[in-house]
């Protein structure tokens, strides 16, 4: 397992990690979202060994992150990179010694990788003559060509077109079913509530939310109805007056209606009847784009009503 | 994975990489062919050995003196010919027309040119006179080993004094210094250029996260170390068959313990300012800001040189002596002063020890300035920022 315990780290006096903690099970895939500045990749890096913390620890295992222990990790950065002018198989090969293969398992390690991601034909072409999406395969290749147990990938999703995203979808899942823990940053939410079991939002350097996305969801934003009355106005007037009742929106033909918990949902139906012909209710969960939003702004109910189409932050 | 094994494979990358880049194959052909190319024409301007010069002759008397010349002519320096004529007129004829540079006719008289050197002349004079008094011996009936005996007395037995291969010594700690310049320069370069794209191409946040900064950087001036090295022998000892088939050069005049010295000090001088360039490639983050950051380091390194040669004509002066001790000088001007055997045993350790200490030291920091600026992608960081804040 790995964890992160009360990670401090500030760049000239500026505070950029306070306190932060997380944990990564072996076979579990975490989620690690927050908006740009938000310290995941600070965060990444001091895991690798990159940046030291001020004060906390990294540990793997119930042992503090050392140098060996660090060659088991299989890292994705931010700024993509590798040796532009060497041949891919050379180059992934050379990387599984690095990280501690033997020569034999090396070369089948690169084998396997860039059949796997569709490179077996361009072992022998020098990286910079690749396409950027296949240099970001390449890239992966590098992160999982020594089979890490622990994965660390930062932003793995983007620049990859939408072949590129099930590849690389399917290959987390195939390598947390084989155990290994992975701990990937994304904007891209629906991604990251579709792959992870967990997930942790950081904002502004301090862990926010962390938990499995399923509990997240049951717990977060209060109670959720969306509401479809015929002969009522579009905007939902009809509703802003009932008791407990914290936000309304407009959303594709029906009102989607914001509470404070349960207790007010018969108040919603009675208010629905009154206004008109009650087509459709239902009860909603709110999603991980939704929790996110309230984490990193405070909920203002006039802005998001401006945006109601606005779904996900990029 | 052990320490040594990750220096050895960054160093493999690095040489199967260098050696694989179109550039450098075709920079190494023509150096060595520019090499042969040298050594043969060394051979065909200085010719080495002794002058040649033709004698003609018409006559049996003639052509004896010249048989005796071309006996005689190594300690002249000359390497007589002999051209015959059927007649004495003819051979006058050929001394006028420069075909011949002197003749030799029965008479007996001995035709000279204009442009006729004066070793040439005495050296005909000598075996006449020693023809003559041949004949003479023979005819008071003396033959053989007694003959032998009064003619040519044993030589006086000689003592060389002074250094026979002192020119030899020389010139090794010349090309050394030349040799260790050039290559220190070339692949000083090549070393950081190599640490500034990986830091471009970004590849160094990988690389870090599974080696530490100082093992890539050891293994990347060892492997280059290496190609340079053999890159440098190869030129040497194509450029040396090439003088020897040409016989412009004598192998066995360079003495061992000359090119053995200057080996060591190249090593170590290549490692030291290897490490130095790798830190200055280590503060840039594009190569457009190398020559910049590498002028300091490119300004010692010439200065070193062109003190070197001073160091070399007068190796106990002050000044060569104690640039010959300090490290940025050491490998540059020690070879030339220990060639000449102007140095104790003791100068050589300290200035090992200096350079090995310096190097070490050099290393520590390089190290350092990696860590920190190769998290930084943008611009140019100072040797402060590296080497205080960003640490990691």
């Amino acid at each position: 397992m790995l964890e992160v315990q009360d990670v401090t780290r500030s760049f000239d006096g500026r505070r950029a990690l306070d306190g932060v903690s997380l944990t990564v099970e072996p076979g579990q895939s975490v989620g690690f979202v927050g908006p740009n500045g938000a310290g995941k990749t600070t965060t990444m890096r001091i895991i690798l060994g990159l940046l030291a913390p001020d004060a906390g620890e990294v540990r793997w295992q119930g042992a503090p992150l050392d140098e060996p222990g660090r060659q088991r990790i299989g890292y994705m950065p931010e700024e993509r990179g590798l040796y532009p002018r060497m041949r891919i198989g050379d180059q992934l090969t050379w990387l599984a010694r690095l990280h501690g293969a033997d020569a034999k398992a090396a070369v089948r390690a690169s084998d396997h990788w860039t059949e796997r991601l569709g490179l077996a034909d361009r072992r022998g072409e020098e990286v910079e003559s690749l396409s950027l999406g296949n240099q970001q395969r390449v890239q992966l290749a590098a992160a999982l060509v020594h089979d890490p147990e622990l994965l660390i990938l930062d932003e793995p999703f983007s620049g990859l077109d939408p072949t590129g995203v099930d590849a690389l979808a399917e290959v987390l899942v195939e390598r947390a079913a084989a155990g290994a823990a992975i701990l990937f940053s994304s904007h891209q939410l629906e991604l990251v509530e579709r792959q992870c079991e967990a997930v942790v939002i950081i904002t502004g350097g301090t862990i926010h939310t962390a938990g499995a996305v399923a509990d997240l969801r049951a717990a977060g934003g209060g109670t959720r109805v969306r509401v479809q009355v015929e002969g009522a106005d579009a905007a939902g007037d009809w509703a802003r007056a009932v008791p407990g009742v914290r936000g309304v929106r407009a959303d594709r033909g029906a009102v989607v209606v914001e509470l404070a918990d349960d207790a007010g949902v018969d108040d919603v139906i009675d208010a629905a009847r009154a206004a008109g012909t009650l087509l459709h209710f239902s009860h909603e969960r709110p999603t991980l784009a939704e929790l996110y939003r309230e984490a990193v702004a405070p909920p203002d109910p006039d802005a998001e009503d401006a945006h109601p189409d606005a779904e996900v932050v990029r | 994975m052990n320490a040594r094994s990750q220096v050895v494979l960054v160093a493999q990358r690095e040489v199967r990489e260098r050696l694989r880049n179109k550039a450098f194959r075709i920079t190494t052909l023509i150096f060595c062919l520019a090499a042969v190319g040298a050594g043969l024409a060394a051979g065909l301007i200085g010719s080495g050995g002794a002058d040649e010069v033709t004698v003609g002759t018409s006559g049996p008397d003639a052509a004896r003196v010249v048989d005796g010349m071309q006996a005689a002519g190594k300690s002249y320096d000359l390497k007589p010919e002999q051209k015959a004529f059927g007649s004495a007129a003819s051979a006058r004829a050929a001394v006028d027309e420069g075909d011949v540079d002197l003749a030799i006719v029965d008479g007996p008289r001995l035709l000279v040119g204009v442009d006729a050197d004066a070793r040439s002349i005495a050296l005909a004079q000598a075996a006449w006179r020693a023809d003559a008094q041949r004949q003479a011996v023979e005819r008071g009936g003396l033959r053989g080993a007694e003959a032998r005996a009064v003619l040519s007395p044993a030589p006086l037995p000689t003592t060389e004094l002074g250094d026979a291969d002192a020119d030899a010594k020389q010139g090794v700690a010349y090309i050394g210094a030349l040799l260790l310049y050039l290559v220190i320069f070339t692949y000083g370069l090549t070393v950081s250029s190599g640490v500034v794209e990986e830091k471009s191409s970004r590849v160094v946040e990988i690389l870090q996260a599974a080696v530490p900064p100082r093992r890539l950087l050891l293994g990347k001036v060892l492997g280059l170390g290496l190609v340079g090295l053999l890159q440098t022998a190869a030129f040497l000892v194509l450029g040396a068959i090439a003088a020897t088939a040409s016989g412009a050069f004598d192998a066995s005049g360079i003495a061992a313990g000359a090119a053995a010295i200057t080996g060591l000090y190249f090593m170590l001088g290549y490692l030291l300012y290897a490490c130095a360039y790798a830190m200055a490639g280590a503060l840039c983050a594009r190569q457009e800001d190398l020559q910049s950051v590498t002028s300091p380091l490119t300004i010692l390194l010439v200065g070193g040189y062109l003190l070197s040669t001073g160091a070399i004509s007068s190796p106990d002066g002050t000044i060569a002596t104690a640039m010959s001790l300090f490290p940025p000088w050491a490998p540059i001007v020690m070879p030339g002063r220990v060639i000449q055997g102007a140095v104790a045993w003791w100068e050589v350790a300290l200035s090992v020890a200096l350079m090995l200490a310096m190097t070490l030291v050099v290393l520590r920091l390089a190290d350092r300035i990696y860590r920190g600026a190769s998290l930084q992608v943008r611009g140019r960081t100072s040797l402060k920022a590296a080497l205080g804040g960003a640490g990691r």
